[in-house]
């Protein structure tokens, strides 16, 4: 984990203002302690994903949340495919062949 | 690393703006976290980006045109952790993202907001029918492997962004860019056949050797002295060192042949060479002595390299 300034240094263009805005729009959602905002792995994989949106994919800061919205939508729903394909697969033969029957009608 | 005019698909004159859209569309399409599902997706990314770091940016790529600086000249990318490593985690573990203040209700997103309508209609319509058909998936990886390793063959064991193992054969000499089929390492289609998966090689470059088909190219630096009056030398090959005459006067360039220390060239096929090329290493430094000794048997062997071949 590291702090707000480790943060702003390792992305060169980032500016602290648009890091603020960020977490005020939930872009962002780092948790805080009496020091300030503490970004673990995930709040750095996430700023990394907004800046390669905004600054070199040149998409509008009003769109960012909507982005990153459908893009957590995504991986929910992959989740949510992942953990039905596995559950699926443990199911018995019969049931898989009932299953694939009325997928391929 | 290719041209990075080549991996952004622009000619060489674009203009700025050209440029920028191009890489734009691409990133679009390969950005790991916009395409979770292509776990390949990622190499093109960073490729893409280290391309672009080039010739994205006007003065770098002026620096690049003139040849300054080269493919690599960009910063080197550091280590970086996608978003998607850490978004299809167990979604209770994640944040809530969202405007603050809003209440948690309002937003769309965390796993709470996921609709599984989907699956329920999925399954749970009788007699209606599912409208569709999914056909077995192939999946494509790529993986790296070392020099040696490719020689020789090996193990790997590989763990699927799926969260599954493969454990792979290498074949003995393997080539860089070959593909391995694994059959029903794929995704299961919709009728329970899985697909197969399709493993690039790509195999690191080593320092020492160069591969030439199934021949084994390596460098062998010797003084003047044991190129003159011959030697007996180690030399490394991919099974280990051995020793190796170096004929007395050997030229520069001559290149020696280790019989069968090349690359397997399959099913008992044997192996190919290895190919060692003398190249002579002059003395360190100003010898007086031997300068003058030179200069005087130079008196009586002219000699001018440049008249005979020279370009």
């Amino acid at each position: 984990m590291i702090r707000e300034s480790e943060l702003i240094a390792q992305f060169t263009y980032l500016e602290r203002q648009v890091l603020l805005t960020w977490i005020d729009d939930g872009v962002v959602a780092p948790r805080r302690d009496e020091q300030g905002y503490v970004f673990d792995p995930v709040d750095e994989a996430r700023v990394a994903l907004a800046c390669d949106l905004h600054y070199r994919m040149g998409l509008e800061h009003a769109s960012l949340p909507v982005i990153l919205s459908l893009i957590d939508q995504l991986h929910d729903a992959r989740h949510h495919l992942r953990t039905l394909t596995r559950a699926v697969a443990e199911q018995p033969e019969t049931v898989l062949q009932e299953i694939t029957r009325r997928m391929t009608r | 690393m290719a041209n990075p005019y080549e991996t952004l698909g622009v000619a060489s004159n674009a203009s700025q703006d050209d440029i920028r859209k191009a890489y734009r569309k691409a990133a679009k399409e390969t950005h790991p976290d916009l395409n979770p599902g292509k776990p390949e997706a990622e190499k093109r990314f960073k490729d893409l980006n280290a391309a672009y770091d080039i010739v994205g940016d006007a003065d770098k790529r002026k620096r690049y045109d003139a040849g300054e600086i080269d493919e690599t000249g960009a910063e080197r990318q550091p280590e970086r952790h996608f978003y998607r490593e850490y978004a299809e985690a167990e979604p209770n573990a994640r944040r809530s993202y969202g405007r603050r203040g809003a209440s948690p209700s309002g937003g769309g997103n965390g796993g709470a907001g996921f609709d599984y309508d989907i699956f329920s209609d999925l399954f749970g319509r009788r007699g209606e029918g599912a409208t569709f058909r999914m056909p077995p998936q192939d999946v494509r990886y790529t993986l790296e492997i070392d020099f040696l390793d490719a020689v020789s063959g090996t193990h790997k064991v590989v763990s699927m962004p799926d969260g599954k193992t493969l454990d792979i054969t290498i074949p003995a000499g393997i080539n860089d860019a070959q593909v391995l089929r694994l059959k029903g390492q794929g995704l299961p289609g919709s009728d329970g056949k899985p697909g197969d998966a399709y493993v690039e090689i790509s195999v690191r470059p080593h320092a020492g050797f160069k591969r030439e088909g199934h021949n084994i190219v390596s460098t062998l630096p010797v003084s003047l002295g044991e190129a003159l009056n011959g030697a007996s030398v180690r030399v490394d090959t991919v099974d280990g060192a051995v020793d190796v005459k170096v004929p007395k006067g050997a030229k520069e360039g001559t290149k020696l042949r280790l019989r069968g220390k090349g690359v397997p060239r399959g099913k008992d096929d044997g192996r190919g060479d290895q190919l060692v090329e003398i190249h002579i290493v002059p003395p360190e430094g100003a010898d007086e002595a031997l300068a003058q000794f030179m200069a005087e048997w130079e008196k009586t062997h002219p000699q001018n390299p440049r008249t005979k071949g020279a370009i």
